[in-house]
């Protein structure tokens, strides 16, 4: 009895809850607001895995940054355990779609450097840490420029896991990595996730990881970008790579094929029509 | 693995270094016949002497300057004004344009008078300073001042102003306070553009402090420019002319050698 008001009590009070929200850019030249994505109402639990995936300009990093807390919505209202976000948190770490790394810092001063803003200096083992997961041992003293796309990538997720977070916003992580260590890196994060119980916000272009990351999938309209289905992943966990084989996999696959297809042909229609 | 790639890395990096030296070795031979046809000229007599000394006569003219003191007791007083001059328009012109870069405030208030000072020709303001500061030392640190702190005041200012805004919403996503911001972000994104504005400034104030000494002075390599060319002593004034550029040279190039070891962080 006293497990099930718990269990009512999580259920009552999300970790991190969109409701009804707009977000629009001001046009430089104009007045009016452009609207990237409206009406986006999200219900995340506490220790959830969900992925977004939707057309490219849809609206999933501004979202991302909304949550955040570095885009403020022109409507509606996000809320984190209840409370409306206002500016970034420390209990939130974004991993940017373009990276952004340092320029002058080495592969060990980026990874320390949201830790060293958010608590003085790090020590050294925590930061190597976090580069042995991304796999990164070795480039410690290597500057952004001398890495590959993926390897700058990997810096920028070791950089948000290690001022550990309880909420993940993932903006696209594995878009730059090679299909295996995009595998590697899928399991990794899942394993964190697991050992960890973080909220994880993941978006993705990829409809394989987006379902075998996730309990739920949001799929986003094309611009401006609306929730059009929200699909639970029922997958046993933990997952492994021989699931994406499997028909229970494939069934989900064509599923979000079929969402993001006819979405994709409606923009097309509409375009014509317009 | 990483001590392979290390090395290929520092490699590449030398690579553009070893092409540049044939450059360097066909610019020493075009001099080295450039001084030779110099030389012959002058000797056969088809110019005037008065109005190109010989290479040797230049060199010889050198190395009396030299032996007697003159040129360094002359130089000695330059140097401390270049010196004292732009090292006050570092510590004005750096701070002041990283603050006019951050606050709005700071910025309105400061940047008509600097739009005026980087648009007028500041040789201009030389009598006006000697008139209210005469003609000792102060007045030529203050024309190399002012010669000097405009250049990095106006990229102190582009330094900030233009920073890469993915980085300030990175700092910002770790809630990063506005100090942290400035220290982080702001200002080491800021040091390439500082730097550049640092050789400009080098710039200006050879030309302040040479200048300055020319036109009311009675001491410094300006004054010494100025009256060998008054008493038409043109293997002299060569002689100058020749020390004052490779010395605005080499400042110049240690600035330049600083910037190419930041450049190598900035992404292409
Ligand atoms: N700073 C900005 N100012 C004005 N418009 C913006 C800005 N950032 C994004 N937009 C616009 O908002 C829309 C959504 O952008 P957003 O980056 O959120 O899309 P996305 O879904 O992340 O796309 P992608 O999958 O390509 O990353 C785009 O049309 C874009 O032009
Ligand atoms: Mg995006």
């Amino acid at each position: 009895m006293d497990q099930r008001s718990e269990l009512a009590e999580v259920e009552r009070s999300p970790h991190v809850e969109l409701r009804d929200v707009r977000i629009a850019y001001k046009k430089p030249s104009e007045s009016r607001y452009a609207i990237v994505a409206d009406d986006v109402g999200l219900r995340i639990q506490q220790g959830e895995f969900v992925t977004i995936v939707g057309p490219s300009g849809c609206g999933k990093t501004s979202l991302l940054l909304a949550i955040d807390g570095l885009l403020r919505p022109i409507r509606g209202e996000i809320l984190i355990r209840g409370r409306p976000v206002t500016r970034p948190g420390r209990d939130r770490a974004m991993v940017f779609q373009e990276f952004a790394l340092l320029p002058w810092r080495t592969v060990f001063g980026n990874v320390a450097f949201g830790m060293e803003l958010q608590g003085g200096r790090p020590s050294p083992e925590r930061v190597e840490r976090y580069i042995n997961l991304v796999g990164l041992n070795g480039f410690e003293r290597h500057h952004p420029h001398q890495l590959s796309g993926g390897m700058r990538q990997r810096v920028g997720l070791a950089r948000a896991l290690a001022v550990n977070p309880e909420i993940l916003l993932m903006d696209e992580p594995f878009g730059a990595l090679d299909a295996q260590t995009r595998e590697v890196m899928a399991g990794e994060l899942l394993r964190i996730w697991q050992v960890e119980r973080k909220t994880v916000v993941f978006v993705t272009h990829d409809i394989d990881e987006a379902i075998f990351l996730a309990d739920r999938v949001i799929v986003m309209s094309a611009a401006p970008g609306r929730v059009i289905a929200e699909i639970h992943v029922a997958l046993p966990r933990p997952r492994r790579p021989e699931q994406r084989a499997s028909p229970e996999f494939a069934e989900y696959r064509s599923c979000l094929h079929r969402l993001l297809f006819q979405e994709g042909r409606g923009e097309a229609d509409r375009e014509k029509a317009g | 693995m990483s001590l392979v790639d290390g090395a290929r890395y520092r490699l590449a990096a030398r690579a553009p270094v070893r092409q540049r030296s044939p450059a360097a070795t066909t610019a020493l031979m075009a001099m080295v016949v450039l001084l030779a046809a110099w030389q012959l000229a002058a000797r056969w007599g088809l110019v005037k002497h008065g109005y190109l000394p010989a290479p040797s006569a230049v060199a010889v003219a050198g190395v009396a300057m030299a032996r007697d003191g003159e040129l360094w007791q002359n130089a000695q007083i330059s140097l401390l004004e270049f010196a004292m001059g732009l090292a006050l328009s570092i510590g004005v012109g750096i701070p002041l344009g990283l603050l006019m870069g951050w606050f709005r405030t700071v910025r309105e208030l400061f940047e008509p008078l600097v739009m005026v000072l980087n648009a007028m020709p500041r040789i201009a303001l030389i009598p006006m300073i000697v008139v209210w500061l005469g003609i000792g030392s102060i007045s030529k640190i203050a024309v190399v001042f002012i010669g000097g702190v405009i250049p990095l005041i106006v990229n102190g200012m582009a330094g900030v102003r233009d920073a890469d805004g993915s980085l300030v919403r990175l700092a910002r996503s770790f809630c990063a306070s506005d100090l942290q911001l400035f220290l982080k972000i702001l200002l080491p994104g800021s040091v390439p553009s500082l730097l550049a504005g640092l050789r400009l400034a080098i710039g200006h104030a050879v030309i302040g402090v040479v200048l300055a000494e020319m036109y009311a002075s009675v001491r410094g390599m300006g004054y010494l420019l100025q009256s060998y060319g008054t008493n038409y002593e043109a293997a002299q004034l060569f002689f100058l002319v020749i020390v004052v550029s490779a010395a605005g040279y080499l400042a110049t190039a240690c600035v330049q050698l600083v910037e190419s070891r930041f450049q190598s962080w900035r992404q292409p």
